[in-house]
């Protein structure tokens, strides 16, 4: 079970490069509003599901993970703010950013459907499987195919900033699982 | 699936920008920390908090997600401060029985406690990270 479900997400990240070498075809190069925009939207959509936990889950590590994931999101939120500006850049909407925001409609309503019971093991398996796949992601694929050295870095510096999180979830998914 | 791409053009902005340690004071003001050390803070001057390392005066920087050092050895009584160089907020915490935490510091500032007895500690904002005061 857990092997498929690991298979459908490495499933979902090649798609995901493949269509993202789409959208590179299409637009050659994000601009750095557009980047702006879509690293916005991203943090603001984990917010969003960070909050319907708040709502939804009585368990108190749930709920401690999901004010991290908030409080977290929201400096990078802080951050990128603070880079646009220094940018001299407004953030603009494009394709990306509205396909990340029908998506994550989706997994809204997935995780909103769930009884009070069955929430948290939606939420926090969710948020492991994610977090192992964005970071196989980099490592795998990302930083193996980037040629610029400073990219290269950035990518390899962005790793030990995900591992937190997924281990924390993890650790809540053992909890959960006694 | 895009959400991974999303998710890492966002960490690439994050990476981009962390490296300024910009202090988003008025962001966090609602979690002032108990800094003593910051005889600034008073005239409303953010100042980079410097590493101070005395003999009965110990700092532990608080970047990416790691207390650095993890592991300290002091002496019974020495002041011990943690500086919150990271871009999210942390706490220390003490990991047995949470007998003490310093609530969460705000980014760019510090927390002090005087040590005196061994203690294993992690930041109950992020379970993983741990570190540990070793009393000679």
């Amino acid at each position: 079970m857990k092997n498929t479900k690991q298979a459908t997400l490495l499933g979902a990240i090649i798609c995901l490069f493949i269509s993202y070498s789409v959208i590179a075809q299409d637009n050659p190069k994000l601009s750095d509003a557009e980047v702006a925009s879509v690293a916005v939207v991203a943090n603001q959509i984990d917010i969003a599901y960070a909050e319907i936990a708040q709502k939804k889950s009585k368990n108190t590590e749930v709920l401690k993970f999901a004010e991290t994931m908030i409080s977290d999101h929201n400096a990078v939120i802080g951050q990128a703010a603070a880079l646009v500006k220094k940018l001299g850049v407004t953030p603009k909407d494009n394709a990306v950013s509205q396909s990340l925001l029908s998506d994550a409609e989706k997994t809204k309503k997935m995780l909103n459907s769930k009884t009070i019971k069955s929430f948290d093991k939606a939420y926090v398996d969710n948020e492991v499987a994610y977090h192992k796949a964005v970071i196989a992601a980099i490592e795998d694929l990302l930083i193996p195919e980037t040629d610029n050295a400073e990219l290269k870095e950035l990518l390899t510096n962005v790793v030990p900033a995900l591992k937190p999180h997924l281990g924390h979830a993890e650790m809540v998914q053992k909890q959960m699982s006694k | 699936m895009k959400k991974i791409l999303s998710l890492v053009l966002g960490f690439i902005i994050l990476s981009c920008s962390s490296g300024s340690e910009s202090t988003n004071q008025e962001e966090y003001a609602a979690f002032e920390d108990q800094s003593v050390t910051d005889q600034k803070s008073s005239e409303n001057i953010i100042e980079p908090i410097a590493v101070k390392n005395t003999a009965h005066f110990h700092t532990v920087e608080i970047k990416r997600m790691k207390f650095v050092p993890a592991e300290l050895t002091i002496q019974k009584g020495d002041t011990v401060m943690w500086i919150n160089k990271d871009f999210v907020l942390h706490d220390v915490t003490e990991e047995n029985n949470k007998s003490w935490t310093s609530s969460p510091i705000a980014i760019g500032r510090s927390w002090s406690k005087v040590v005196t007895e061994s203690t294993d500690y992690f930041c109950s904002l992020h379970l993983i990270m741990k570190g540990k005061l070793l009393v000679k």
